[in-house]
Protein backbone atom coordinates (compact mmCIF):
# COMPACT_ATOMS: atom_id res chain seq x y z
CA UNK A 1 0.00 0.00 0.00
CA UNK A 2 1.67 3.49 -0.96
CA UNK A 3 1.43 6.22 0.96
CA UNK A 4 -1.67 7.94 -1.42
CA UNK A 5 -3.18 4.99 -0.97
CA UNK A 6 -2.94 4.77 2.66
CA UNK A 7 -4.13 8.73 3.06
CA UNK A 8 -7.33 8.22 0.91
CA UNK A 9 -8.08 5.29 3.06
CA UNK A 10 -7.73 7.33 5.90
CA UNK A 11 -9.71 9.91 4.63
CA UNK A 12 -12.50 7.93 3.26
CA UNK A 13 -12.71 6.77 6.64
CA UNK A 14 -13.15 10.19 8.55
CA UNK A 15 -15.55 10.90 5.86
CA UNK A 16 -17.95 8.19 5.96
CA UNK A 17 -18.06 8.77 9.70
CA UNK A 18 -18.78 12.37 9.64
CA UNK A 19 -21.28 11.91 6.91
CA UNK A 20 -23.05 8.30 8.90
CA UNK A 21 -23.02 10.30 12.06
CA UNK A 22 -24.58 13.38 10.49
CA UNK A 23 -27.12 11.27 9.25
CA UNK A 24 -27.65 9.50 12.62
CA UNK A 25 -27.98 12.23 14.70
CA UNK A 26 -30.17 14.32 12.64
CA UNK A 27 -28.18 17.60 12.73
CA UNK A 28 -29.57 17.44 16.76
CA UNK A 29 -26.73 16.53 19.11
CA UNK A 30 -24.29 18.76 20.29
CA UNK A 31 -21.34 17.92 21.70
CA UNK A 32 -21.36 17.72 25.83
CA UNK A 33 -24.83 18.82 25.60
CA UNK A 34 -27.98 17.47 25.69
CA UNK A 35 -30.61 18.26 23.10
CA UNK A 36 -33.94 16.79 22.20
CA UNK A 37 -35.79 16.42 19.35
CA UNK A 38 -39.91 16.06 18.62
CA UNK A 39 -39.93 13.45 15.67
CA UNK A 40 -41.22 10.43 14.04
CA UNK A 41 -38.08 8.98 14.96
CA UNK A 42 -37.63 7.01 12.07
CA UNK A 43 -34.56 6.58 10.00
CA UNK A 44 -34.98 5.89 6.36
CA UNK A 45 -32.22 4.05 4.36
CA UNK A 46 -31.85 4.74 1.07
CA UNK A 47 -32.93 2.45 -1.95
CA UNK A 48 -31.56 -0.80 -2.46
CA UNK A 49 -28.15 -1.44 -4.74
CA UNK A 50 -26.70 -4.47 -6.48
CA UNK A 51 -23.33 -4.03 -5.05
CA UNK A 52 -22.46 -3.73 -0.96
CA UNK A 53 -19.53 -1.37 -1.63
CA UNK A 54 -19.69 2.20 -2.01
CA UNK A 55 -17.59 4.38 -4.28
CA UNK A 56 -15.18 6.35 -2.21
CA UNK A 57 -15.03 10.36 -2.14
CA UNK A 58 -12.09 11.41 -3.84
CA UNK A 59 -8.89 12.27 -1.87
CA UNK A 60 -7.66 15.50 -0.92
CA UNK A 61 -5.29 16.50 -3.09
CA UNK A 62 -2.22 17.98 -0.54
CA UNK A 63 0.88 16.76 -0.76
CA UNK A 64 1.95 15.84 2.97
CA UNK A 65 5.17 18.08 4.04
CA UNK A 66 6.68 14.99 6.61
CA UNK A 67 9.44 13.49 5.30
CA UNK A 68 10.33 10.24 7.83
CA UNK A 69 13.34 8.18 8.48
CA UNK A 70 13.51 5.55 6.71
CA UNK A 71 13.17 2.05 7.85
CA UNK A 72 10.35 0.02 9.07
CA UNK A 73 8.55 0.34 12.67
CA UNK A 74 6.51 -1.76 14.62
CA UNK A 75 4.46 0.54 17.01
CA UNK A 76 3.49 -0.96 20.64
CA UNK A 77 0.97 -2.61 20.81
CA UNK A 78 -2.97 -0.90 21.87
CA UNK A 79 -5.64 -2.84 23.48
CA UNK A 80 -8.97 -2.34 22.23
CA UNK A 81 -11.11 -4.18 24.50
CA UNK A 82 -12.17 -6.79 21.75
CA UNK A 83 -7.75 -7.52 21.74
CA UNK A 84 -4.62 -6.81 20.59
CA UNK A 85 -3.86 -4.05 17.76
CA UNK A 86 -0.41 -3.10 16.44
CA UNK A 87 0.77 -1.22 13.14
CA UNK A 88 3.78 -1.62 11.32
CA UNK A 89 4.91 1.21 9.29
CA UNK A 90 7.89 0.90 6.23
CA UNK A 91 9.32 4.95 5.07
CA UNK A 92 11.21 4.48 2.26
CA UNK A 93 12.94 7.65 0.65
CA UNK A 94 11.58 9.79 3.63
CA UNK A 95 7.67 8.48 2.87
CA UNK A 96 5.45 6.37 4.57
CA UNK A 97 4.76 3.58 1.50
CA UNK A 98 3.30 1.01 3.91
CA UNK A 99 1.15 0.87 7.01
CA UNK A 100 0.15 -2.94 7.54
CA UNK A 101 -1.70 -5.08 10.73
CA UNK A 102 0.88 -6.92 13.00
CA UNK A 103 -1.86 -8.03 15.24
CA UNK A 104 -5.75 -7.36 15.32
CA UNK A 105 -8.23 -8.13 17.15
CA UNK A 106 -9.33 -11.95 15.75
CA UNK A 107 -8.21 -15.51 16.68
CA UNK A 108 -4.27 -15.15 16.62
CA UNK A 109 -5.03 -19.09 15.48
CA UNK A 110 -4.10 -20.34 18.97
CA UNK A 111 -6.87 -23.07 19.42
CA UNK A 112 -9.11 -22.72 22.58
CA UNK A 113 -11.45 -25.03 22.90
CA UNK A 114 -15.16 -24.24 21.48
CA UNK A 115 -18.15 -26.13 21.16
CA UNK A 116 -18.15 -26.64 17.41
CA UNK A 117 -19.70 -29.41 16.74
CA UNK A 118 -21.20 -29.85 13.12
CA UNK A 119 -23.93 -26.96 12.73
CA UNK A 120 -26.37 -27.13 9.25
CA UNK A 121 -28.73 -24.48 10.92
CA UNK A 122 -26.58 -21.61 10.33
CA UNK A 123 -27.48 -20.03 7.19
CA UNK A 124 -26.20 -17.32 4.53
CA UNK A 125 -27.16 -14.72 2.67
CA UNK A 126 -25.80 -11.64 0.47
CA UNK A 127 -26.32 -8.60 2.48
CA UNK A 128 -28.91 -5.95 0.23
CA UNK A 129 -29.27 -2.56 1.28
CA UNK A 130 -33.20 -1.78 2.65
CA UNK A 131 -34.98 0.94 2.23
CA UNK A 132 -37.40 -0.17 5.72
CA UNK A 133 -37.89 2.78 7.72
CA UNK A 134 -36.51 1.78 11.20
CA UNK A 135 -36.36 3.58 14.66
CA UNK A 136 -32.62 3.01 15.12
CA UNK A 137 -29.98 1.16 13.58
CA UNK A 138 -27.05 -1.30 15.31
CA UNK A 139 -23.97 -1.11 14.53
CA UNK A 140 -20.08 -1.42 15.62
CA UNK A 141 -19.02 2.09 17.23
CA UNK A 142 -16.35 3.93 16.32
CA UNK A 143 -13.12 2.89 18.99
CA UNK A 144 -10.45 4.52 16.79
CA UNK A 145 -7.95 4.58 19.86
CA UNK A 146 -6.13 1.75 20.12
CA UNK A 147 -5.76 2.24 16.13
CA UNK A 148 -4.00 5.84 16.68
CA UNK A 149 -2.03 4.47 19.74
CA UNK A 150 -0.25 2.13 17.73
CA UNK A 151 -0.53 4.08 14.89
CA UNK A 152 1.31 7.25 16.89
CA UNK A 153 4.00 5.21 18.27
CA UNK A 154 4.75 3.72 15.27
CA UNK A 155 5.12 7.19 13.66
CA UNK A 156 7.55 8.65 16.64
CA UNK A 157 9.83 6.35 15.98
CA UNK A 158 9.96 7.46 12.50
CA UNK A 159 10.57 11.25 13.15
CA UNK B 1 -42.03 10.04 20.11
CA UNK B 2 -39.62 12.41 22.02
CA UNK B 3 -35.23 11.52 21.94
CA UNK B 4 -32.91 12.82 23.89
CA UNK B 5 -29.16 12.77 22.75
CA UNK B 6 -25.87 13.52 24.29
CA UNK B 7 -22.60 12.66 23.95
CA UNK B 8 -20.98 10.72 26.77
CA UNK B 9 -17.91 8.42 27.13
CA UNK B 10 -17.07 9.62 23.69
CA UNK B 11 -20.26 8.11 21.96
CA UNK B 12 -23.83 8.93 21.04
CA UNK B 13 -26.63 8.39 24.12
CA UNK B 14 -30.06 8.38 22.53
CA UNK B 15 -33.03 7.62 24.08
CA UNK B 16 -35.99 7.52 22.64
CA UNK B 17 -39.88 7.89 24.52
CA UNK B 18 -42.94 6.74 23.04
CA UNK B 19 -45.36 7.11 26.27
CA UNK B 20 -47.68 9.82 26.90
CA UNK B 21 -45.68 11.58 29.80
CA UNK B 22 -44.85 15.37 30.38
CA UNK B 23 -42.12 17.47 28.82
CA UNK B 24 -40.89 17.72 32.37
CA UNK B 25 -41.15 14.14 33.16
CA UNK B 26 -39.20 13.17 30.28
CA UNK B 27 -36.88 16.27 30.55
CA UNK B 28 -36.25 14.44 34.34
CA UNK B 29 -35.97 11.13 32.80
CA UNK B 30 -33.38 12.09 30.58
CA UNK B 31 -31.29 13.93 33.15
CA UNK B 32 -31.10 11.14 35.32
CA UNK B 33 -29.88 8.70 33.04
CA UNK B 34 -27.85 10.87 31.06
CA UNK B 35 -26.10 11.61 34.61
CA UNK B 36 -25.78 7.74 35.50
CA UNK B 37 -23.93 7.10 32.28
CA UNK B 38 -21.51 9.98 33.78
CA UNK B 39 -20.92 8.39 36.64
CA UNK B 40 -20.59 4.97 35.15
CA UNK B 41 -18.18 6.87 32.26
CA UNK B 42 -16.24 8.24 35.55
CA UNK B 43 -16.12 5.18 37.28
CA UNK B 44 -15.03 2.56 34.70
CA UNK B 45 -13.52 4.94 31.72
CA UNK B 46 -10.02 3.76 31.31
CA UNK B 47 -8.80 6.85 29.84
CA UNK B 48 -9.55 8.81 32.60
CA UNK B 49 -6.63 9.27 35.20
CA UNK B 50 -9.19 9.42 38.20
CA UNK B 51 -11.10 6.26 37.52
CA UNK B 52 -11.64 3.51 39.82
CA UNK B 53 -10.60 1.42 36.83
CA UNK B 54 -7.53 3.50 35.80
CA UNK B 55 -6.48 3.48 39.39
CA UNK B 56 -6.71 -0.26 39.73
CA UNK B 57 -4.30 -0.41 36.42
CA UNK B 58 -1.68 1.89 37.99
CA UNK B 59 -1.41 -0.20 41.23
CA UNK B 60 -3.16 2.35 43.09
CA UNK B 61 -5.72 -0.15 44.53
CA UNK B 62 -6.45 -3.37 44.58
CA UNK B 63 -9.35 -4.61 43.01
CA UNK B 64 -10.89 -5.61 46.17
CA UNK B 65 -10.37 -2.00 47.57
CA UNK B 66 -12.55 -0.37 44.68
CA UNK B 67 -16.15 0.41 44.56
CA UNK B 68 -18.63 -2.78 44.90
CA UNK B 69 -20.00 -1.79 41.48
CA UNK B 70 -16.19 -2.08 39.97
CA UNK B 71 -15.84 -5.68 41.76
CA UNK B 72 -19.62 -6.23 40.62
CA UNK B 73 -18.20 -5.86 36.64
CA UNK B 74 -15.11 -7.29 37.57
CA UNK B 75 -16.80 -10.91 38.66
CA UNK B 76 -19.07 -10.35 35.37
CA UNK B 77 -15.80 -10.24 33.56
CA UNK B 78 -14.71 -13.59 34.69
CA UNK B 79 -18.19 -15.05 34.38
CA UNK B 80 -17.75 -14.12 30.94
CA UNK B 81 -14.58 -15.15 30.35
CA UNK B 82 -15.12 -18.89 31.55
CA UNK B 83 -18.65 -19.23 29.14
CA UNK B 84 -16.60 -18.02 26.07
CA UNK B 85 -13.66 -20.01 26.59
CA UNK B 86 -11.12 -17.21 27.10
CA UNK B 87 -12.72 -15.31 24.04
CA UNK B 88 -13.69 -12.94 26.16
CA UNK B 89 -10.87 -11.35 28.11
CA UNK B 90 -10.80 -7.53 29.30
CA UNK B 91 -7.19 -8.26 30.91
CA UNK B 92 -4.38 -7.24 28.10
CA UNK B 93 -0.69 -6.85 28.99
CA UNK B 94 -1.90 -6.48 33.33
CA UNK B 95 -4.08 -3.61 32.02
CA UNK B 96 -7.86 -3.71 32.46
CA UNK B 97 -10.44 -2.41 30.06
CA UNK B 98 -13.85 -3.57 30.67
CA UNK B 99 -15.65 -1.40 27.83
CA UNK B 100 -17.19 -4.98 25.82
CA UNK B 101 -18.71 -5.41 28.92
CA UNK B 102 -19.49 -2.33 30.76
CA UNK B 103 -21.87 -0.48 28.02
CA UNK B 104 -23.91 -3.07 27.73
CA UNK B 105 -24.62 -3.46 31.38
CA UNK B 106 -24.87 0.37 32.00
CA UNK B 107 -27.71 0.53 28.74
CA UNK B 108 -29.33 -1.84 31.01
CA UNK B 109 -29.58 -0.38 34.66
CA UNK B 110 -30.37 2.94 32.42
CA UNK B 111 -33.16 1.21 31.04
CA UNK B 112 -34.30 -0.06 34.64
CA UNK B 113 -33.62 3.07 35.74
CA UNK B 114 -36.42 4.49 33.49
CA UNK B 115 -39.02 1.24 34.20
CA UNK B 116 -38.26 2.46 37.74
CA UNK B 117 -39.75 6.45 37.01
CA UNK B 118 -43.01 4.31 35.16
CA UNK B 119 -41.89 4.48 31.42
CA UNK B 120 -42.71 1.45 29.21
CA UNK B 121 -42.39 2.48 26.25
CA UNK B 122 -38.37 3.47 25.11
CA UNK B 123 -35.18 2.37 23.81
CA UNK B 124 -32.08 3.44 25.59
CA UNK B 125 -29.13 3.17 22.98
CA UNK B 126 -25.60 3.82 23.55
CA UNK B 127 -23.31 4.13 19.99
CA UNK B 128 -25.42 0.93 17.92
CA UNK B 129 -25.97 -1.45 21.41
CA UNK B 130 -29.60 -1.07 22.11
CA UNK B 131 -32.34 -2.27 24.85
CA UNK B 132 -35.59 -2.00 23.49
CA UNK B 133 -38.70 -2.18 26.02
CA UNK B 134 -42.10 -2.02 25.18
CA UNK B 135 -42.93 -0.56 21.45
CA UNK B 136 -43.78 2.96 20.04
CA UNK B 137 -47.16 4.11 19.04
CA UNK B 138 -47.37 2.67 15.63
CA UNK B 139 -46.33 -0.68 16.05
CA UNK B 140 -46.17 -3.35 18.52
CA UNK B 141 -42.39 -3.54 18.64
CA UNK B 142 -39.35 -1.82 17.81
CA UNK B 143 -38.02 -1.67 14.49
CA UNK B 144 -34.00 -1.72 14.29
CA UNK B 145 -31.75 -1.78 11.41
CA UNK B 146 -28.57 -3.45 11.17
CA UNK B 147 -25.43 -0.98 9.76
CA UNK B 148 -24.15 -1.85 6.45
CA UNK B 149 -20.43 -2.09 6.86
CA UNK B 150 -19.41 -1.50 3.58
CA UNK B 151 -21.66 1.98 3.47
CA UNK B 152 -22.46 3.40 6.89
CA UNK B 153 -25.29 5.13 5.65
CA UNK B 154 -27.23 1.99 5.17
CA UNK B 155 -28.93 -0.77 6.69
CA UNK B 156 -28.73 -3.64 5.00
CA UNK B 157 -31.74 -6.16 7.68
CA UNK B 158 -34.33 -4.60 9.96
CA UNK B 159 -35.60 -6.51 12.93
CA UNK B 160 -38.76 -6.22 15.15
CA UNK B 161 -37.78 -6.69 18.97
CA UNK B 162 -40.28 -5.85 22.25
CA UNK B 163 -38.14 -6.19 25.56
CA UNK B 164 -34.84 -7.51 24.28
CA UNK B 165 -31.17 -6.25 23.75
CA UNK B 166 -29.39 -5.90 20.52
CA UNK B 167 -25.62 -4.90 20.05
CA UNK B 168 -23.12 -4.96 16.84
CA UNK B 169 -19.31 -5.40 17.26
CA UNK B 170 -17.14 -4.43 14.59
CA UNK B 171 -13.88 -3.19 13.85
CA UNK B 172 -15.44 -1.40 10.10
CA UNK B 173 -15.01 1.94 11.64
CA UNK B 174 -11.39 1.89 12.06
CA UNK B 175 -10.88 1.28 7.99
CA UNK B 176 -12.13 -0.94 5.76
CA UNK B 177 -10.52 -3.97 3.71
CA UNK B 178 -7.28 -3.84 6.04
CA UNK B 179 -5.40 -6.72 4.03
CA UNK B 180 -2.27 -9.12 5.07
CA UNK B 181 0.32 -7.96 2.93
CA UNK B 182 1.59 -11.85 3.88
CA UNK B 183 -0.91 -13.78 2.88
CA UNK B 184 -2.88 -11.59 0.85
CA UNK B 185 -5.92 -12.30 3.15
CA UNK B 186 -7.92 -10.23 4.68
CA UNK B 187 -7.07 -8.95 7.94
CA UNK B 188 -10.68 -9.69 9.08
CA UNK B 189 -12.93 -12.07 8.19
CA UNK B 190 -15.83 -11.37 9.55
CA UNK B 191 -16.22 -7.88 9.75
CA UNK B 192 -19.74 -6.99 11.67
CA UNK B 193 -21.56 -9.45 14.29
CA UNK B 194 -25.20 -8.19 15.63
CA UNK B 195 -26.39 -9.95 18.32
CA UNK B 196 -29.89 -9.73 19.77
CA UNK B 197 -30.19 -11.65 23.54
CA UNK B 198 -32.87 -11.54 25.72
CA UNK B 199 -31.02 -7.99 27.49
CA UNK B 200 -28.89 -5.15 26.01
CA UNK B 201 -25.68 -6.64 28.69
CA UNK B 202 -25.73 -10.05 27.25
CA UNK B 203 -26.15 -9.06 23.53
CA UNK B 204 -23.22 -6.65 24.17
CA UNK B 205 -20.95 -8.94 26.32
CA UNK B 206 -21.05 -12.30 23.48
CA UNK B 207 -21.00 -10.04 21.15
CA UNK B 208 -17.80 -8.74 22.24
CA UNK B 209 -16.60 -12.19 22.89
CA UNK B 210 -18.42 -13.95 19.67
CA UNK B 211 -16.58 -11.04 17.36
CA UNK B 212 -13.15 -12.06 18.56
CA UNK B 213 -13.64 -15.72 17.68
CA UNK B 214 -13.74 -14.95 13.82
CA UNK B 215 -15.63 -17.63 11.51
CA UNK B 216 -16.44 -19.45 14.61
CA UNK B 217 -18.24 -16.45 16.51
CA UNK B 218 -21.56 -17.04 14.81
CA UNK B 219 -21.22 -20.71 15.65
CA UNK B 220 -20.86 -19.90 18.62
CA UNK B 221 -24.13 -17.95 19.08
CA UNK B 222 -26.19 -20.30 17.72
CA UNK B 223 -25.11 -22.92 20.72
CA UNK B 224 -25.99 -20.51 23.07
CA UNK B 225 -29.26 -20.42 24.31
CA UNK B 226 -31.39 -17.27 24.57
CA UNK B 227 -28.96 -15.69 21.30
CA UNK B 228 -29.62 -14.72 17.95
CA UNK B 229 -26.86 -13.36 15.69
CA UNK B 230 -26.31 -11.90 12.21
CA UNK B 231 -22.77 -12.20 10.81
CA UNK B 232 -21.28 -10.42 8.11
CA UNK B 233 -17.87 -11.07 6.15
CA UNK B 234 -15.65 -9.02 4.30
CA UNK B 235 -17.16 -10.45 1.01
CA UNK B 236 -20.35 -8.75 2.29
CA UNK B 237 -21.60 -12.61 2.79
CA UNK B 238 -23.84 -12.60 6.33
CA UNK B 239 -24.40 -15.99 8.17
CA UNK B 240 -27.34 -15.89 10.58
CA UNK B 241 -28.27 -18.70 13.40
CA UNK B 242 -31.39 -20.77 13.27
CA UNK B 243 -33.88 -19.05 14.82
CA UNK B 244 -32.76 -15.28 13.71
CA UNK B 245 -35.55 -14.59 10.97
CA UNK B 246 -38.05 -15.30 13.76
CA UNK B 247 -37.01 -10.99 14.14
CA UNK B 248 -37.52 -10.34 10.99
CA UNK B 249 -41.26 -11.58 10.37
Amino acid sequence: MNYKKYFLALATVVVIVLIGRWRLNDNSSQPADVSSTSSSGDFSSSSSSSSPYSSSPSAPSTQPTETWKDGSYTGQTANAYYGDVQVKVTVSNGKITNVSFLNYPQDNGTSRRINSYAVPQLQSEVIKAQSTSVNAVSGASFTSQAFTTSLQSALDQAR
Amino acid sequence: MIKKIATIMTMPCTLTFADKKSTKEINDAAKTVFNYLISVDETFSPFKPASEISRINRKEIKVNEAKKEVQDVLKLCNQTKKVTADYFNVVQNDQIDPCGLVKGWAILNAAKLLSKMGFKNFMVEIAGDIQASGHPKDKNKWTLGIRNPFDITQVVKSVKLNGKGIATSGTYMQGLHIYDPVSKKPAEEILSLTVIGPNVYEADRFATAAFAMGEKGIKFIENYPGLEGYAINHEGIATYTSKFATFTK
